[in-house]
């Protein structure tokens, strides 16, 4: 009895950090089992450092702009061109469509989706010893406390990213 | 109460029969002794100061060495001389610790093992290929050493595997709650303070742990972390 009073201190002190890693994995992976997102959206990738990205949405569509490249604007002769990405948010996968798929669907450009969710850059963190975990590319799909990481087409830069809707119309899939 | 009225105090005890004189030079040889082991343990703890400041230089030779001649130095001489010098230098303490004169000298090399041994596997992670900046590499590191150190402490109860298991039990925490969280947009979540008052509290509460233990002589150590710790987090939450 007298032991297991002295290993009183112990127990509690070790319990500390071992019950914050718990709770912290808890918060993070036990939204994900009931909280489902389901709109799907819209993305361009590449050619927005140079104001290039040559698509929008108008009335529910996505739409191409006219946009006269910027020739004798050094830093832009190598800019990316712009690409249309459809994302499944069930798969949590990109895949590449055309303007003239991305017509077909009824687009809304609501920062936040008609089921709540928001879509965010990362955040910086650091470690005990070292810094870790730069994800401010990353792009997270957000409701509250929960947030899930977004497998984009690989793009290049923050500034290649441009959110343009969810996909609301009956037609998308 | 001065020497003389103490001495005549003595004496009539002695008149009175209730101190004899075995008792009385019981108390005296056991007042000498207790003076002597002192000046011993104080002698023992500054040799056991000057054996870990020869194992910190000995680890900062190592870094050096690598450090200076890592482009001339090739991949296996790498590997040797930082993972293969850890190995080596715990296995010279497990002999040192079987010789009796020997054995405080091995906590030296078990020092020098435990700092080296994290160098060690990240260089053999670099060569390898292996990515060695994410939360989730740094938490198997940390998890690794942490699980030697501990089976090293459950077979011989040293203090440089506890001082070592502690390191790397908080490196574990640290890297393991970065790992979870990563790069989520939590902005308003006071993440990284909240990490450090747990920290700063569960070192606090192990230095109370250990009072009464023969591993009392860590606690000053873990009650001045854990205060640091825990103060800085506070502060910093409060908005200072």
């Amino acid at each position: 009895m007298e032991e297991k009073k002295k290993n009183i201190p112990l127990i509690v002190a070790l319990s500390i950090p071992v019950l914050m890693i718990v709770l912290v994995a808890m918060s993070i992976y036990l939204p994900a089992f009931f909280i489902k997102p389901k709109t799907n959206f819209i993305y361009t990738v590449g050619g927005d450092y140079c104001h290039q990205n040559i698509y929008s949405v108008k009335n529910g569509k996505v739409i191409e702009d006219e946009i006269k490249k910027p020739e004798e604007n050094i830093s832009c002769r190598d800019y990316h061109e712009a690409r249309l990405f459809y994302y499944d948010v069930a798969r949590n996968a990109s895949r590449e469509i055309t303007l003239d798929e991305a017509t077909k669907f009824t687009v809304d450009g609501s920062l936040k989706s008609p089921d709540g969710f928001e879509i965010v850059s990362g955040s910086y963190s650091f470690d005990i010893f070292f810094f870790s975990g730069s994800s401010y590319h990353d792009k997270f799909l957000k409701k509250g406390a929960y947030s899930r990481k977004l497998n984009m087409a690989a793009p290049t830069s923050y500034y290649d990213f441009k959110f343009l809707g969810w996909v609301t119309g009956e037609n998308y899939g | 109460m001065d020497k003389e009225h103490l001495l005549k105090n003595i004496e009539n005890l002695i008149q009175e029969g209730q101190l004899t004189k075995n008792e009385l030079l019981e108390v005296y040889e056991r007042s000498i002794r207790t003076d002597k082991e002192e000046t011993l343990s104080k002698q023992s703890r500054i040799s056991n100061i000057l054996y870990y400041i020869g194992g910190a230089i000995v680890f900062l030779g190592i870094c050096i060495f690598v450090g200076t001649n890592w482009s001339n130095l090739n991949d296996g001489t790498k590997i040797l001389a930082t993972l293969g010098s850890s190995v080596m230098m715990y296995f010279a303490g497990v002999l040192l610790s079987r010789h009796g004169n020997l054995e405080k000298i091995s906590d030296a090399f078990y020092f020098i093992s435990g700092l080296v041994a994290p160098l060690g596997i990240f260089v053999t992670m670099h060569i390898a290929g292996l990515d060695t900046d994410s939360a989730g590499r740094h938490s198997g590191v940390a998890g690794i050493l942490l699980l030697v150190n501990l089976l090293s402490y459950y077979i011989d109860r040293r203090s440089v595997f506890f001082i070592f298991n502690v390191i790397f039990g908080t490196w574990l925490f640290f890297s393991l709650t970065t790992f979870f969280v990563g790069g989520r947009p939590f902005t308003n979540w006071n993440f990284i303070e909240y990490r450090w008052l747990a920290a700063g509290l569960t070192h606090m509460i192990l230095g109370y742990s250990l009072i009464n233990s023969n591993r009392k002589a860590v606690t000053p150590y873990l009650y001045g972390f854990g205060v640091v710790e825990l103060l800085t987090a506070a502060l910093c939450l409060g908005g200072w």
